[in-house]
């Protein structure tokens, strides 16, 4: 198995990076749970989605590996795609002020107000702690599964990159979290969507390419080169973007007196 | 029963939350494996009208959405 590391440390990097910032918002609702309804239910909604996502990426897993390569490529190529594109439009809009940037200390004190208003726990189990638990490690693991199959759709070996960058994103938000017991909104989340949505538009359309069966020029360091233009055109729309916001909305055009 | 539709709409969610934008960029991909597969066009300029068309859709849907008012 012949790894080329032009793919492999971007395709680990795109894995870390976007597991990262999927990890930050679910640790900030399960800090939210474990404080505010206590750390067993907390615990056990979290374990109990990890062996649920285990369980569907053994089971269905090695299915990917009896599909036709190049049909994966432009299936998961193409839904990367979408995934990605929405992810830097939303980043874009971010950083030009049209919509708002996203706020971890706001979503924990909205996340800890909504779970103290949940009433009082009910029997031996909190079931409104395992289930909220449950399910924020269940939405946000299974965007990173998605991400980290779609990231890796290039091959076996490019599959164990972007799970390595999953894995070590993984293991540094359970360490930032159990000593500092607070959101991470020290994570530049917003700057981190930024590139991650361009290094996911990057691999999408490179996937998509390739499952066309078309030829990238340079073949892998494309990968690069379509990296490099996302980011010079997401950077072009922002103040574009911000500006044009600022006209549309200002008294004279929207008649305001 | 909730959960899981919950968790359909959380999947779909992640790929798309306009349709506009998401049926022009799937679009477009149809529209470069037609040519890919019917036209004798050199392989490396179907990537970059692949790689072009993708970011006019995306500086469309931006701008659209810039333009809507707050």
């Amino acid at each position: 198995m012949v790894i080329q590391w032009t793919q492999a440390w971007p395709t680990a990097l795109a894995g870390f990076l976007a597991s990262l910032v999927e990890f930050v918002e679910a640790l900030t609702v399960i800090l939210a749970v474990g404080a505010v309804r206590g750390w067993r239910g907390a615990l056990t909604g979290t374990a109990a989605a990890l062996a649920v996502l285990l369980a569907i990426v053994v089971m269905f897993g090695p299915l990917l590996t009896r599909i036709p390569l190049e049909d994966v490529q432009l299936v998961v190529g193409g839904l990367l795609l979408l995934f990605g594109l929405r992810w830097l439009r939303k980043a874009i809009l971010r950083a030009a002020g049209v919509i708002p940037l996203h706020d971890e200390v706001a979503a924990y004190d909205k996340e800890t107000s909504n779970l103290r208003g949940a009433g009082p726990r009910n029997g031996h189990w909190d079931t409104v702690a395992v289930a909220a638990a449950f399910k924020i490690t269940m939405l946000e693991g299974l965007e990173v599964v998605f991400i980290v199959i779609a990231v890796g759709a290039g091959g076996t070996g490019l599959l164990v990159s972007a799970a390595a960058g999953a894995v070590a994103a993984l293991l540094l938000v359970c360490a930032l979290g159990i000593v500092l017991h607070r959101p991470l909104a020290m994570v530049p989340e917003n700057h981190l969507k930024f590139v991650v949505g361009v290094l996911l538009a990057a691999f999408g359309t490179f996937w998509v390419g390739e499952g066309i069966g078309l030829t990238w020029p340079g073949s892998d360091w494309s990968i690069l080169g379509l990296a490099l233009g996302f980011l010079a055109l997401a950077g072009l729309f922002v103040p574009l973007s911000r500006r044009r916001a600022e006209v549309l909305a200002s008294p004279v055009l929207r008649k305001v007196p | 029963m909730d959960f899981l539709k919950t968790v359909f709409r959380e999947l779909f969610g992640l790929v798309v939350d306009d349709v506009g934008f998401a049926g022009a960029t799937v679009g477009w991909i149809g529209l470069v494996w037609v040519l890919a597969t019917f036209m004798p066009l050199p392989t490396p300029w179907l990537a970059a009208l692949l790689f072009g068309g993708l970011c006019l859709i995306l500086a469309e849907s931006v701008l659209r959405r810039s333009g809507e008012v707050r």
